[in-house]
């Protein structure tokens, strides 16, 4: 159902697995006690520095189920040739199909070395392209915690361009790593917004490993 | 006996009985569920009116269980003496305690003989208060389907009279008749309620005698 690869212009996206990431050298990035950035990459996201090896592998292979059941669509992103770390991990990006309400929602954790590169919107564009023009939903939202200026700067950026919206400050709306409740600011864009702003081009491109 | 929720709430004009099969009789309650004008009163909801009495039942034996579970507060709504209709439940709502978001969500329906009564802000004033004053919650909030007006307009007042407002749009957040629907959210904090209300005219018992339920 969902694309094994996603092109685009800067960035390669495959479906995160234990075959794209190997689970010892992705603790590398997620754990608590090996990278010296995660902290601060984890301050706004739902989830915790890892603590255990285990804790990477059963993420690797919750994003195998989800990717096989058609139920949440994760990808390592990888800078491509000519970008500054090209072939490297550098994140985590998704987007989590409720197929009964027609809708979408992005998520994206990516490493601080490849902050402010605008890798987020790229992925949107993209993602966009995947939710609206391949599988038929009819909106994409996306969420970031109000103190999280970057995230929340970038994503208002895109919705922007692609002809969305903010819609509202959701008190309590979600629970951070550290288990307190927080403030989430949520934007949409709609298939027919996308459709106006895009003429429903993009440029991105999806692969299937069965040949599809 | 240790419910966390009061099995009564009593306010000037309503009380609010627990909608569990002790204090909700399973035929009674399937009279007004299953009746024709409930097409009016689901036109915004994910449900539609009951079909059979057994769906009655499950429905007071969630309220049961998420009653026992600590998962949500619901109750029968019933007028008080002096009210046309006094004795009769006028319809269903409750608190649904998110406790890791410290959120109670509001939520009521009730049968159209009841609409412009003022029921609505009378009741979410009392379930405010349990939020808030009892249960320790930090925010109560409240949706409604976009295209639904006459909610809207209710919400819209009691949330002001309460300290809220709207946050925002929730987008195809919710399945009517199968086709996806927008929603309108709305919320107030404790802090914004004590500066606003905080004082409520409302009264919780832990403990009713189930013959005296009316």
């Amino acid at each position: 159902m969902f694309p094994d690869e996603i092109v685009t212009p800067r960035l390669r996206l495959r479906a995160l697995s234990r075959a794209v990431v190997d689970p010892l050298d992705a603790y590398e990035q997620f754990a608590a006690s090996r990278s010296d950035t995660i902290e601060e990459e984890t301050e706004f996201v739902t989830w915790s520095p890892h603590e255990t090896p285990k804790e990477t592998l059963e993420f690797l292979e919750q994003a195998e189920e989800g990717h096989e059941s058609a139920e949440n669509a994760i990808y390592a992103v990888f800078p491509r040739e000519g970008e500054d770390g090209a072939g490297e991990f550098a994140g985590t990006a998704g987007f989590n199909p409720e197929w009964d309400k027609r809708r979408a929602v992005f998520g994206m954790w990516l490493r601080k070395e490849f902050w402010g590169r605008g890798y987020s919107g790229e992925r949107a564009a993209a993602f966009f392209a995947a939710v609206f023009d391949v599988l038929d939903l009819d909106v994409a939202l996306a969420y970031a915690m109000p103190e999280n200026e970057a995230s929340c700067r970038a994503i208002q950026k895109y919705t922007d361009r692609f002809g969305g919206q903010e819609d509202g400050l959701f008190p309590n709306e979600t629970v951070g790593g550290d288990g307190t409740p927080r403030d989430v600011r949520g934007w949409s864009v709609t298939r027919e917004q996308w459709e106006d702003a895009t003429g429903g081009d993009y440029d991105a491109e999806f692969r299937w490993e069965d040949g599809e | 006996m240790s419910d966390l929720y009061p099995a009564v709430v009593e306010t000037p004009r309503l009380r609010l009985v627990s909608r569990r099969p002790k204090h909700v009789g399973v035929h009674e309650a399937y009279g007004l569920c299953s009746a024709p004008e409930m097409d009016d009163v689901t036109r915004y909801m994910p449900w539609s009116r009951h079909e059979t009495p057994n769906v009655t039942k499950d429905f007071l034996d969630r309220g049961e269980s998420s009653w026992s579970d600590a998962e949500s507060a619901d109750y029968a709504i019933i007028p008080r003496e002096g009210e046309t209709g006094a004795g009769e439940i006028a319809g269903f709502g409750g608190l649904h305690t998110e406790w890791d978001r410290r959120v109670g969500e509001l939520g009521l329906w009730l049968r159209p003989r009841y609409w412009g009564r003022g029921y609505s802000g009378e009741r979410a004033a009392a379930l405010a208060a349990l939020a808030f004053d009892v249960l320790d919650l930090e925010v109560v909030s409240v949706s409604h389907v976009a295209a639904n007006g006459k909610s809207q307009r209710a919400i819209e007042k009691y949330m002001a009279a309460l300290g809220g407002g709207r946050d925002g749009r929730e987008r195809n957040s919710i399945v009517i008749d199968g086709e996806s629907a927008d929603e309108l959210r709305y919320s107030v904090s404790r802090r914004d309620w004590l500066a606003t209300s905080g004082d409520y005219d409302a009264e919780f018992r832990w403990e009713l005698d189930p013959d005296d339920v009316r």
